[in-house]
């Protein structure tokens, strides 16, 4: 009987002690869903890649604290902008090490941006970098435009050039982002020493070799030798990548000593790690949310949030279907490639989508419709544009203005994509063939042949993305991952004639396009030749603007066409939320970084 | 019979020719775009994106020459690059290989002495409520899933009881895969990560064990 009681005391005893105490007190553990993809920061396109890069490397400038719009020195201990917006001059900070123990040094800063130029691999980051400096899309175009890869090597000497304690950067024509492009992890500075003797370029003018590597043939894909807050310990693809450290930083040192980003691909597994202590931090999709808040409720996480995160869904309108396409709207039972340049059936398509069931069912709750393109948080972002609510009549009177009704007396058929597999998206597209489907009652009483037939169709990823490229696909759900944190990003690639979505939509297609400004009362009322040049127009203007109340202006000027015009149809922010343990200290949420920024965590 | 085992095995590299052309010929059947959009995780960025991936892997290339390619890597013991597991194909397969042999490995105990023991129990009490036990068990094993069943003994002895926590196998099977003592002498492997949980090995061999004993 007393030992009985002895052994339960000791064991209480034990339990309230080790209930105390805070697991690896030193060290912060996040379990994540993905592996990264490298660790060369020209290289990294992926917010797993860019986790780990920007713990490890550090940047001219850098986000401050919780803001997108304002910056603090790093590596540039000050910067100055010339009147016109083209030449950018960097003061380069003195006395900062790498961790290989070399001396950060201007000519540093110089090499590792022109090495990043000169990589540009197919499908990575650094066109955005390459459009404002040389006004290409890639490295290879420029060698064509300027007829020699010597030539291009002079180029970047030219653009991009070390002066005493200064590094000046001259930009092909005047860009606003600029600066929030600076502050990526792709503009990483590297130690140029170490990198050449890692097999990197030599900086010399035959730089083609290390042109467009695949990842693995990277000099830097699995090691890294930065100026950052923590110096790479250990990556094990598939298992976990670790930092510890950096004693020798030039700010005050981190205060953990290590941070691990553990590959958990199993939501129960991340889970019970969580409830057992062995992971401070968690990814928790948006499923899983109600699991989290029940520990939350019992004090044993915290959450924050829901914050407006950088992502976007919409569903978009191609204005004229390329021919060949599997997909070919017809009206009438006649083909139509160029049925959705119709504003009344987008506009109807707009009104007949019940956003706020969608939002419900598909993003549980975590979401919100935008007016126009650029999200919250933005400039050029104001809730008191007009958005398109769910109004049946509206749809309807919209359907029946259609190609001059003849889509209402004849009908239409239209194929609405998506990738398979995405659930969300798949709802969206079910929800809007029920609801305009359900107009076929009322026009068969009203005697007329010919359906509305809308087909929902999805599709291998594969197959997505090229007949997406090919400008074949008709109506298409997909979603947007914001690259830099400027609207530039949102009405670049929604509505510019370079942009990702808009190169396969076709906005030219609507002739003679009469432009009135609503907010930038400067500029005149004029007629453009087609809608995607008054897009570019206003794009390119705002971009090169450098008077951030003019640049706002034309922000709210962009919204305004882009809902008038009905580019698109539910267009919503999604939310995010952190789960964290109740010991971590220090978290906040901006949403230009790509994971957990372990400089500014403790435990406590 | 040791002339039919010759005759067999003298055609087994034709055999394999003929499947790898096969499959070869499949995949050829893709668009260049489609198969160019397998190296793209998110949206083209640029008009030339996907151009740019199908002249860089030579995917507009006639299929011989693809073909041709690829087999030369083959011979070269280049078995390509895997996506998932962030290493070469080969190198993946060697890596991820010990782990799997410890699960079997221990998973054989609860299979051999559970199963057999079990099995011989319902055969003596044949139609007893012994028997019909051991038949509900063995049904219960094979008609959960594993996963569902892994994660039941995830939050129970990980979770709730903190006894065994997940993460790689031990080093033990991988030592001995190295040291040329267990089952395939001509692997040689690298050793994974050097803290391995001894007793993640029980839990796993639980979850597979049960399965296959049942």
């Amino acid at each position: 009987m007393w030992r009985k009681i002895f052994v339960l005391a000791v064991i209480g005893v034990l339990g309230i002690w080790a209930w105390g105490q805070i697991p690896n007190p030193d060290t912060m553990i996040v379990a994540t869903i993905g592996d990264l993809e490298t660790l060369d920061p020209a290289w990294a396109y992926d917010t797993a890649s860019g986790t780990a890069i920007f713990n490890i490397y550090e940047t001219l400038i850098f986000y401050e604290g919780e803001h997108v719009d304002r910056f603090v020195p790093m590596l540039a201990t000050s910067w100055e902008i010339s009147e016109d917006g083209l030449v950018y001059t960097f003061t380069i900070r003195k006395g900062v090490k790498f961790h290989e123990g070399g001396d950060l040094t201007p000519a540093d800063v110089v090499y590792s941006l022109q090495r990043a130029l000169i990589q540009d691999r197919a499908g990575g980051p650094i066109w955005m970098m390459l459009d404002p400096i040389f006004g290409v899309s890639s490295i290879e175009e420029l060698a064509e435009k300027l007829g020699s890869d010597e030539a291009v090597y002079e180029a970047l000497q030219k653009a991009i050039r070390a002066e005493g304690d200064k590094v000046i950067i001259t930009l092909d024509h005047a860009y606003g982002p600029f600066i929030q492009i600076l502050a990526g992890t792709w503009a990483s500075i590297v130690d140029k020493e170490w990198v050449i003797a890692q097999g990197g370029w030599d900086g010399t003018a035959n730089w083609r070799p290390w042109h467009d590597p695949a990842a693995e043939a990277s000099e830097l894909f699995n090691k890294a030798n930065g100026t950052g807050p923590f110096k790479l310990e250990a990556w094990v693809p598939g298992e976990y990548i670790s930092f510890v450290r950096n004693e020798n930083y030039w700010r005050e040192p981190a205060k953990l000593a290590r941070a691990v980003i553990k590959v958990v691909p199993e939501w129960g597994t991340r889970l019970a790690m969580f409830q057992a202590g062995d992971a401070d931090i968690i990814a928790v999709p948006r499923q899983y949310v109600a699991q989290m808040d029940e520990l939350v409720a019992q004090g044993k996480a915290r959450m924050m949030g829901p914050f407006p995160s950088s992502t976007c869904q919409t569903g978009f309108f191609n204005f004229y279907v390329t021919e060949g396409s599997p997909f070919m709207p017809l009206l009438g039972g006649e083909p139509k490639p160029d049925l959705l340049a119709d504003i009344h059936l987008r506009r109807a398509i707009n009104y007949a989508f019940d956003i706020d069931t969608y939002i419900k069912e598909s993003w549980l709750g975590e979401a919100w419709q935008l007016p126009g393109v650029i999200p919250q948080g933005r400039l050029g972002y104001d809730p008191n544009l007009p958005k398109y609510s769910y109004d049946l009549e509206k749809a309807e009177q919209e359907l029946r203005l259609a190609w001059d009704g003849q889509l209402w007396k004849q009908g239409f058929r239209l194929t609405i994509t998506y990738n398979q597999g995405n659930l969300a998206r798949k709802f969206a597209a079910e929800m809007l063939e029920r609801t305009l489907e359900s107009f076929n009652q009322k026009r068969q009483a009203e005697g007329l042949r010919g359906m509305f037939v809308i087909e929902v169709q999805d599709l291998p990823w594969p197959s997505y993305l090229k007949y997406m490229d090919a400008g074949q696909l008709a109506m298409f759900f997909i979603g947007w991952l914001e690259d830099y944190a400027h609207p530039d990003n949102w009405v670049k690639p929604y509505m510019h004639r370079t942009g990702a979505f808009a190169m396969n939509q076709h906005f030219d297609t609507v002739k003679n396009v009469e432009f009135t400004p609503v907010y930038a009362t400067w500029l005149p009322s004029k007629t453009y030749d087609n809608l995607q040049a008054l897009f570019d127009e206003l794009i390119d203007m705002a971009a090169r603007e450098t008077d951030f109340a003019k640049a706002e202006k034309l922000y709210f000027e962009l919204n305004r066409l882009a809902h008038e015009w009905a580019i698109n149809v539910a267009h919503i922010q999604l939310l995010a939320r952190h789960y964290e343990q109740v010991w971590v200290r220090g978290w906040y949420y901006n949403p230009a970084y790509p994971g957990e920024y372990f400089y500014v965590l403790w435990k406590g | 019979m040791t002339a039919y085992i010759i005759r067999r095995i003298l055609l087994l590299p034709i055999t394999i020719f003929c499947v790898t052309l096969f499959v070869f010929g499949l995949y050829s059947l893709l668009d260049p775009g489609m198969k160019a959009a397998l190296y793209v995780r998110d949206v083209p960025k640029t008009a030339d994106a996907l151009q740019r991936i199908i002249e860089k892997y030579g995917l507009n290339d006639p299929f011989y020459l693809q073909y041709w390619r690829w087999l030369n890597h083959v011979f070269r013991g280049n078995l390509g690059w895997s996506k998932t597991a962030q290493r070469p194909v080969l190198d993946a397969i060697l890596y991820y290989f010990p782990a799997t042999v410890e699960l079997v490995l221990w998973a054989a105990i609860p299979v051999l002495f559970v199963g057999i023991w079990l099995g011989i129990l319902a055969a003596v009490h044949h139609n007893k409520p012994i028997d019909h036990a051991s038949r509900v068990f063995a049904l219960i094993g094979w008609s959960f899933p594993s996963y569902v069943y892994g994660l039941l003994l995830l939050m129970v002895f990980y979770a709730m009881l903190h006894w065994l926590p997940p993460g790689r196998v031990s080093d033990w099977v991988v030592k001995e895969i190295n040291a040329g003592t267990l089952v395939f002498p001509f692997l040689r492997v690298r050793p994974p990560s050097s803290h391995g949980f001894l007793c993640h090995a029980p839990l796993a061999a639980a979850g597979a064990g049960f399965r296959l004993g049942g």
